[in-house]
């Protein structure tokens, strides 16, 4: 593919008239990479933490569990031997990976141009 | 025992060699995992021979006698360039009986991996993994979701990417692959399907389907990421510029025109093979450590 050529696209794929498909493709990017960095495996199984499970977690904690088998995303039942080990880490889990998706996300929404999109 | 499997064998419009030590290298720095390459004769000289200690990524190389039957395939880079190729891809048939792993990671060598996601699924130990859904970096081929064709169409699982544990059920799904391949002409009036390109997709498609009961239900299970995220051979892979991150002019499907896009920490398919070998020297400088 000759240098010319190339330089076309990149012309043409920079053009503000694609900011907002460009923006679109890397809210996608990092929504995939936010939905990947929140599941966990656990004792064989697998785990798409969300508010729901973290509350029936701190629920079942608070009424006095500390074992309990609970479904997994593939509603497979999973042993969790300790829930007070099983909640800090999957709150930890998700906290880091909504705040890391809050930081890209605010770094998107900044970019008023391409170059900063994919930068 | 863990471990990866890769096949690569060369071919005259594509060096799979350094493919396989593109794949080798990203994916031994995020799962360090040992790796078997399962190649011919020539390959293998070839790939011991022309990139110094660069094979030593590799903690075995299984060299097989080439395929006795060759197909033919298009091999696009971006929508500038095309050409045809013969293709091998008949040995991954034997993938159960070769890997020497008892949990075993299979992948195509233009599967870039970029995270940790893959080692997940080998914690919940299921027996076979294969994925049936992808998503592209543009929604524009979406609307074309590849499916064996109606009137009797299955879900299309993707070869792509696999995953087993050798065990009683992971040796039968094998024999029914091997089945289909032994009888491919006859399952292509069965399913419906042109039998003009053997393709190990649609080998697992047909053998999870008869696996699955002629149903849909959880016997093959997808991956934790139940999607191959896939850029396909009309964009360009453009960029490195650190570890985990890439970027690529995404085709939007009209007018020679395109998206820029970068991606980080997530796996990719990329069906673009010349634009992977045009960064061979980026990824060695980056994972090659």
């Amino acid at each position: 593919m000759t240098e010319q050529v190339k330089d076309t696209r990149f012309e043409k794929a920079l053009s503000f008239a694609n900011l907002k498909a460009t923006f679109a493709l890397q809210l996608q990017n990092i929504k995939l990479e936010f939905e990947n960095s929140k599941t966990i495996s656990h004792n064989s199984g697998l785990f798409k933490i969300d508010t729901v499970l973290i509350s029936y977690i701190n629920s079942m904690l608070t009424q006095g569990y500390n074992e309990l088998a609970v479904l997994d995303s593939n509603q497979n039942p999973i042993m969790i031997k300790d829930l007070a080990v099983f909640l800090k880490e999957i709150t930890d889990t998700y906290n880091q990976a909504v705040n890391s998706y809050y930081l890209e996300y605010s770094k998107l929404k900044k970019q008023r141009n391409i170059t900063g999109l994919i930068s | 025992m863990k471990g990866i499997l890769l096949f690569a064998e060369n071919n005259t419009a594509i060096d799979y060699a350094k493919l396989a030590l593109i794949s080798a290298h990203c994916s031994k720095y995020y799962l360090n995992l040992p790796i078997t390459l399962v190649t011919n004769p020539y390959t293998a000289g070839y790939i011991q021979s022309s990139f110094g200690n660069k094979h030593k990524i590799f903690d075995k190389i299984i060299e097989l006698d080439y395929d006795q039957q060759v197909g033919d395939r298009i091999y696009r880079d971006t929508v500038g360039w095309n050409t045809h190729a013969p293709y091998y891809n008949k040995k991954r048939v034997n993938a159960f009986e070769i890997s020497p792993y008892k949990k075993t990671l299979m992948f195509d060598v233009d599967y870039l991996v970029q995270s940790t996601e893959l080692l997940k699924t080998m914690d919940i130990n299921p027996s076979i993994c294969i994925n049936s859904k992808i998503k592209s970096f543009s929604n524009y081929h979406d609307n074309n979701p590849e499916m064996i064709s109606n009137p009797v169409g299955i879900d299309l699982y993707w070869a792509t990417l696999m995953y087993w544990e050798k065990n009683k059920t992971s040796e039968n799904y094998f024999e029914i692959v091997k089945n289909v391949v032994e009888n491919y002409s006859f399952y292509t009036q069965i399913y419906k399907f042109t039998g003009n390109l053997f393709r190990n997709d649609y080998v697992h498609s047909i053998a999870s389907h008869i696996f699955n009961d002629f149903q849909k239900n959880n016997v093959v299970n997808s991956f934790t990421q139940d999607y191959i995220l896939t850029s396909y051979d009309t964009d360009d892979l453009v960029e490195i510029p650190d570890i985990s991150t890439t970027k690529f002019l995404v085709y939007k499907g009209q007018d020679y025109d395109f998206l820029y896009h970068k991606s980080k920490n997530l796996d990719i398919h990329v069906m673009n093979k010349p634009s992977l070998l045009r960064n061979f020297d980026r990824f060695m400088e980056l994972y090659c450590v």
